[in-house]
């Protein structure tokens, strides 16, 4: 075994991936003059939103629908859930709006847009997921009115919006963990490239 | 908390806007009307902290 020659593995691939993402590449104390703009804030506010929603999500989830539904505190957490949802929702279409403008996929940053674009259109059915998992008349009649629709498609074999447990599981374990690592790869695409620099203004920027 | 409630009426009928063949609830036009609001602030606002002028070498893009 010769040490030192790059193989073509992926374990020194990876070797490579990691060491080009050092930490003071991974988390900067400084950015260009440009970054000193409230829009870029709002990403950061996303990712914020989206840690409520998570930690307010998993209280309600392991105390319970008769807990949610029957004391105060937990129609508290339940409607913490609800409000950092419409933040986060908020936050993130700002944010798309930002980068819309400001055409931020330039500069090799097609993936960086990719990632926000798909991990948006995944949590438009984590919300939808979310109504059918509050167990009350209101996600009975969304189901109800819901079932016909996606049977007609025939997603209705393996997608049953009638089941509880099922509708639960992707809205409070795969959903967001695919959009939890999609913002995980964002955020590392942003880091890599850097942040898009200012479109070129009329007569000098 | 009641003093709240009272305020705005959730068991009612929901209000809703409509021009033509596009309708939306009152609660959402409210809420888009109000993103708009805050994307318009966040590109005029200034962001605190940053008075001196930078040197002007830093903006140059990596294109
Ligand atoms: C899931 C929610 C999202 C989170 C948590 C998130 C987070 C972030 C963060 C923290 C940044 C860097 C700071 C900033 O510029 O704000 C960023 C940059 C960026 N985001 Fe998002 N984002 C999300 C969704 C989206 C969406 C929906 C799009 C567009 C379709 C998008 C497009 C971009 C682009 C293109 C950049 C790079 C800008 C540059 O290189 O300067 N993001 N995002």
């Amino acid at each position: 075994m010769s040490s030192g020659a790059e193989r073509p593995t992926w374990t020194s691939h990876l070797r490579r991936q990691v060491a080009s993402m050092p930490p003071e590449k991974l988390l900067p104390d400084t950015q260009p003059v440009y970054v000193a703009s409230w829009i870029y804030v709002f990403g950061a506010l996303t990712i914020g939103a989206f840690i409520v929603v998570l930690l307010s999500g998993a209280v309600i989830a392991m105390a319970g629908p008769s807990w949610w539904h029957h004391s105060s505190f937990g129609h508290f957490i339940n409607s913490t859930h609800l409000w950092s949802t419409e933040f986060f929702f908020a936050f993130m279409v700002i944010h798309l709006w930002g980068k819309f403008f400001m055409a931020a996929w330039r500069g090799r940053r097609r993936l960086t847009w990719v990632t926000g674009a798909v991990a948006f259109l995944i949590s438009i059915p984590i919300a939808f997921t979310g109504y059918l998992s509050q167990q009350n008349f209101d996600s009975q009649w969304i189901g109800g009115q819901a079932k016909d629709g996606i049977n007609a498609t025939g997603a209705g074999a393996f997608f049953n919006v009638l089941n509880f447990g099922q509708m639960l599981l992707w809205h409070a374990v795969l959903l967001p963990l695919f959009v939890g690592l999609l913002i995980a790869g964002h955020v590392i695409l942003v880091r890599r490239r850097g942040v898009v620099p200012p479109l070129p203004g009329k007569g000098g920027a | 908390m009641a003093l709240l409630a009272a305020l705005i009426n959730l068991d009612g009928r929901p209000h809703y806007v409509q021009s033509g063949w596009f309708q939306i609830s009152l609660a959402n036009l409210i809420v888009v009307l109000v993103m708009i609001a805050v994307f318009a602030l966040a590109v005029t606002l200034k962001f605190p902290g940053h008075e001196e002028p930078v040197a002007q070498e830093e903006v140059a893009g990596d294109e």
